[in-house]
């Protein structure tokens, strides 16, 4: 009986910190979950001249690679990005339409603390949120106690993933009016 | 007034006794306080001893070390850190096993993973290797990348998001050749080696010699207690 129960109770402790890190949707699963089961061609996206500036500013700090892909279909983007929380990067899917969020989700989280931020209660909060003109989320974000850098994190990707989706339509309509 | 007399000397016998005891261990405990005091000002956070015996001292384990040499720079892999000149670029749980240069952009292929940049070092993308395989390598043709594989060459569109079948490549593969970490400069934010921090921290509590090199730091300390209070107290009978 003792052996089980001591089996139980490490069981029961070290489940917490086997959720936390880990792949919590596919890159395929998130872009269904976007797009339906029609999804559209992945496009691409280069950081560049005033863009490559503007992301800078926005992040505080230069963005890992130059070269983006996302997927469009209408007025619709999708974006898989990369932050680091607290030392190793946090990959999150953003759905941006008609330049608001409308779909946020943690991908891959590989940290041990701060995993909380996958919760849909948090990533809810993102939906409907806009970029103001001085490079803002529209809407408060609460944070999560023990979570700050992956919170922030999180708040820089919706941010960069608003601003990209600015981008894309600008080209868009501007190659439609050419 | 006798006792006063006795009691003096046998202060002095000691405050001489202890005096002589914790000099050396005082002047450690001095000298390594004043340069963590500054440890900013001395950098020693950010110098790193890599000598043999030291690092045997600490078990500190040697990195893995490999480099490839491109025409003017290298790519250099410790462990899964992986650098571009003195340039952390990126990491990768396996091995290095390919770099390739064009005019535009390096390639450099570890583990699963290739790593595109410019030659400034700007990482360009990361993507999945079409293979992996530590036997295999890097290689170019004109502007394009080339990987080997069991099936052939492979050739890399411009994006480097196809890679089809090709014939052998124009030029050949760079060899990955194993080092000596000690032979080729590495930037301090890798943190290879023991830091002159670390090794002051340990010094100054005794620790670098384990729990004997501590219990004589202890009685250092305590003896540095009684002359402070054995001088005072010499110093108000002599006035």
């Amino acid at each position: 009986m003792k052996p089980i129960i001591t089996l139980l109770l490490m069981l029961l402790l070290a489940s917490p910190l086997a959720l936390a890190k880990g792949e919590y949707m596919s890159q395929s699963a998130f872009l269904t979950q976007a797009f339906g089961e029609s999804i559209p061609a992945r496009q691409t996206l280069w950081l560049r001249g005033d863009l490559k500036k503007d992301v800078t500013a926005l992040l505080g700090h230069r963005y890992g690679k130059i070269r983006l892909h996302y997927w469009q279909q209408g007025t619709t983007t999708s974006w898989i990005l990369e932050q680091i929380g607290k030392e190793r990067p946090i990959t999150a899917g953003f759905v941006v339409d008609q330049q608001r969020i409308v779909q946020a989700h943690v991908l891959v989280f590989r940290e041990s603390r701060g995993w909380e931020i996958k919760r849909s209660a948090f990533t809810q909060q993102f939906e409907f949120t806009e970029l103001t003109d001085d490079n803002r989320l529209s809407k408060h974000i609460d944070g999560i106690t023990g979570a700050t850098l992956s919170v922030n994190a999180m708040n820089r990707m919706a941010k960069l993933a608003l601003r990209l989706d600015q981008e894309v339509q600008l080209t868009l309509a501007h190659h439609q009016t050419n | 007034m006798r006792i006063t007399k006795l009691t003096n000397r046998f202060l002095l016998n000691w405050h001489r006794q202890i005096g002589l005891f914790v000099a050396i261990l005082a002047l450690n405990l001095s000298i390594t306080g004043v340069l963590l005091q500054h440890t900013e000002l001395f950098k020693l956070d950010r110098t790193y001893l890599t000598s043999s015996w030291l690092l045997n001292w600490y078990n500190y384990p040697e990195p893995n070390v490999d480099v490839v040499h491109l025409r003017q720079q290298q790519v250099i892999q410790v462990d899964d850190q992986i650098l571009l000149g003195e340039t952390i670029v990126g990491n990768s749980k396996g091995q290095l096993w390919g770099a390739a240069e064009t005019e535009e952009s390096i390639l450099i292929a570890s583990g699963y993973v290739l790593i595109w940049l410019t030659h400034d070092g700007e990482v360009i993308d990361v993507m999945p290797s079409p293979i992996a395989d530590s036997r295999s390598t890097l290689a170019r043709t004109g502007d394009q990348f080339q990987i080997w594989s069991e099936a052939g060459w492979l050739i890399a569109d411009p994006e480097l998001s196809d890679w089809q079948l090709a014939s052998e490549p124009g030029e050949l593969p760079l060899a990955v050749e194993p080092t000596d970490f000690r032979q080729i400069h590495l930037p301090s934010e890798l943190s290879v080696g023991i830091s002159l921090e670390r090794l002051m921290l340990d010094l100054h509590s005794g620790r670098l010699f384990g729990p004997v090199g501590v219990v004589l730091m202890d009685l250092a300390s305590v003896g540095l207690i009684l002359l402070a209070i054995s001088g005072c107290w010499l110093w108000l009978r002599r006035r």
